[in-house]
């Protein structure tokens, strides 16, 4: 089984996606577009050599968001209700999938893509989903980003559901892999770490995962932080609340 | 560009599939009303012509929904929230495919993959657009904003199955059933599990009724795909299940060969006019089954009646099969667009009609396109086929593919 490379990451917060609020082409965009381009610009920036050695079609992107486009969806929905008029920007706007057609329009990615969601492994999700592609071989290289919003309307809502130690936060995280055999072609790039293993620990218990729920489909941003803290480590565990954990299995280059 | 020509693997066996639909709760009647041209579609109060699961089938599989997972309920794992209809047609659908397979329950070392783009919109949608700080009507929203994370459905359906093992929710718009197929052929060839059950699920809502009615999408008749007067598409609802194995104990219905994915990269709602992404992931799912386009029998197509789609699919399948008379069809009118369900609902209508050698008809085709240069199959009839291929195309330029075999077609 071929190997898979972490090449680098690049996470945003929601202050920094703001800056292209104002400009034109973000007009019908949502924030949470405005959070996933803001990640990809800063990973193709420092990687810019991927549009030279990567085929626009062998270039994956697998999002992972648990909120989605949640707030667009409450925006349509409210102007339905108060004005009886039915948005088309803010419908085609509201679906989950909609920041990767955004995406893969803005950044011309034609490659294998998909959005996931796993509440809070959504993040986990986008990342081993993204090594499935690229061990399928559906592409060279992968960007896995895991993304969500905060529902400011909805934030005394939130507050009753969650635990009290969650502070709910927002902002994108986008991480590159590149399958070993494809790096051959790529001179003079270093990867990070070698990733051999994503996994998942989900105590099923009602009281974690149905009751307890944890919006931050923060585990891409989490993984980076810590590998770039300590770039010698093994492995990456990223607590969430109730007991529940995922698990990067990292080896150092 | 040609897609990267990988060593084909080992097709996988399909044992088992369930479907609930508005034509009702079971595969046969589902089958059997594909093969008579009896369409579903039915205009509802505001008259629109959409597909719904009827009251008294959700009734019904309600309750014997509850009954059959007891074990769930004493345990508390479910409250009166957890049977919506997502919830309810899912179950029923997953009981039938797993009872078809023989598998009693997943185990730990089997995979569990759903595609559904708005499962469980009906939850919340009402409360949420009349939600007002003002007001500060705070516990009915609570209630219903507990099970607004899409992946709530998922977590569902592995709990009344005791079942830990890796999990995905694909929410590729229209296109995520097909990718859920394509990459659960993935996770059985490389070893990653060992069985897969695989599901997509889709209600109607006020989102996507409204949502599509805005685009001008809805027809304002019984769909026409691919027809010069084709107006729109029919919304529906339904869900479709389908267990896969490596190693199937018994002669499974047909077989998985490979799938393809890709991206249009053009526009956020319409697809690519020329269909370079559907055609990209086409050609994949053919290159990894490891056989040629002159092996497909029969495109079982997105087909929605939609000006757009059906135009740019023309084109991607004309661009894969060239000068080759393909037989193509498209049951849309027959049960709807489930959207997201598409995909595992539809494949299943390959499975069957690989297993009973019929090729379905496309219901209410009638005046052909001149700039549709396919030949659009219009009639049922008897066909031994041996390799059928899916495709699907979704909102955000997701495209996705996947081939079928007869079992023991290689």
């Amino acid at each position: 089984m071929s190997e898979v490379y972490f090449m680098d990451g690049e996470i945003v917060e929601a202050a920094r996606s703001q800056v292209y609020a104002k400009q034109p082409k973000f007009r019908r965009a949502s924030r949470g577009m405005m959070l996933g381009y803001a990640a990809l610009d800063s990973l193709f920036r420092r990687q810019s050599w991927l549009y030279k050695f990567v085929n626009e079609r062998r270039l994956g992107l697998v999002i992972g968001t648990s909120q989605g486009e949640f707030e667009t969806t409450k925006e349509f929905l409210t102007t339905l209700v108060e004005k009886d008029i039915a948005r088309p920007i803010l419908f085609q706007n509201s679906l989950h999938n909609a920041i990767l057609g955004f995406l893969s329009i803005e950044f011309g990615l034609k490659g294998a893509s998909m959005t996931v969601s796993n509440q809070m492994f959504s993040g986990e999700d986008a990342v081993s989903t993204s090594i499935d592609f690229l061990r399928s071989g559906w592409c060279d290289a992968c960007i896995a980003i895991g993304l969500d919003i905060k529902v400011e309307a909805l934030s005394p809502v939130w507050k009753n559901l969650d635990p009290p130690t969650v502070n709910r936060g927002e902002g994108a995280g986008a991480v590159l892999l590149v399958n070993q055999s494809g790096l051959s072609d790529i001179s003079g790039q270093t990867p990070l770490s070698r990733l051999s293993s994503v996994n998942v620990s989900e105590d099923q218990s009602p009281a974690t995962l149905i009751f307890d729920q944890y919006y931050d489909s923060n585990g891409i941003s989490v993984f980076i932080e810590k590998f770039r803290n300590n770039p010698q480590s093994q492995k990456v565990i990223i607590e969430k609340p109730s007991g529940c954990s995922s698990y990067f299995q990292l080896e150092a280059e | 560009m040609s897609p990267a020509s990988p060593k084909a693997r080992r097709p996988v066996g399909i044992s088992g599939v369930g479907v609930v639909s508005p034509a009702g709760v079971g595969s046969e009647l589902f089958w059997t009303e594909a093969v008579e041209g009896r369409s579903s579609i039915r205009t509802d109060e505001f008259g629109r012509y959409v597909g719904r699961v009827s009251a008294d089938d959700l009734s019904l599989m309600s309750e014997k929904v509850l009954k059959s997972d007891q074990w769930a309920l004493v345990q508390g794992r479910y409250n009166d929230l957890s049977l919506s209809v997502s919830h309810t047609i899912s179950m029923t659908a997953m009981a039938e495919a797993l009872n078809q397979a023989g598998w009693s329950q997943l185990n730990d070392d089997d995979g569990l993959i759903l595609a559904t783009t708005t499962g469980l919109v009906t939850h919340w949608e009402t409360a949420l657009a009349n939600f007002s700080e003002e007001k500060k009507d705070y516990d009915e929203i609570t209630g219903r904003m507990k099970y607004q994370s899409l992946g709530c459905i998922l977590d569902h359906l592995a709990i009344s199955q005791d079942f830990s093992g890796p999990k995905l929710l694909v929410t590729s718009a229209c296109a995520a059933g097909t990718q859920a197929l394509a990459l659960a052929c993935e996770w059985l060839q490389s070893g990653k599990v060992k069985r897969c059950l695989v599901g997509g699920v889709e209600v109607l809502s006020q989102l996507t009724l409204k949502g599509f009615e805005s685009f001008q999408l809805l027809s304002g008749e019984l769909a026409r795909p691919f027809d010069l007067h084709r107006s729109g598409i029919n919304l529906s609802e339904g869900a479709g299940f389908l267990c896969l194995e490596l190693s199937p104990k018994s002669k499974p219905l047909a077989m998985l060969c490979g799938g393809g994915i890709a991206s249009d990269g053009y526009h956020m709602t319409a697809p690519d006019p020329n269909g370079l992404g559907s055609a990209y992931a086409m050609r994949q799912a053919i290159d990894r089954s490891g056989i040629s386009t002159n092996d497909i029998d029969w495109v079982h197509t997105h087909g929605t009646g939609s000006t757009h789609n059906d135009a740019a699919e023309a084109k991607a399948i004309r661009a894969v099969f060239g000068e080759k008379d393909i037989a193509v069809s498209s049951s849309k009118a027959i049960h709807g667009h489930m959207l997201a369900a598409s995909g595992t609902v539809e494949s299943i209508l390959c499975v069957m009609s690989l297993a009973k050698e019929v090729m379905l008809g496309t219901l209410n085709h009638i005046t052909s396109d001149p700039d549709i240069s396919l030949s659009v199959n219009d009639n049922t009839h008897s066909d031994p086929m041996n390799y059928v291929l899916k495709n699907t195309l979704g909102f955000g330029g997701s495209n996705g593919a996947v081939v079928f075999s007869k079992y023991g077609a290689r």
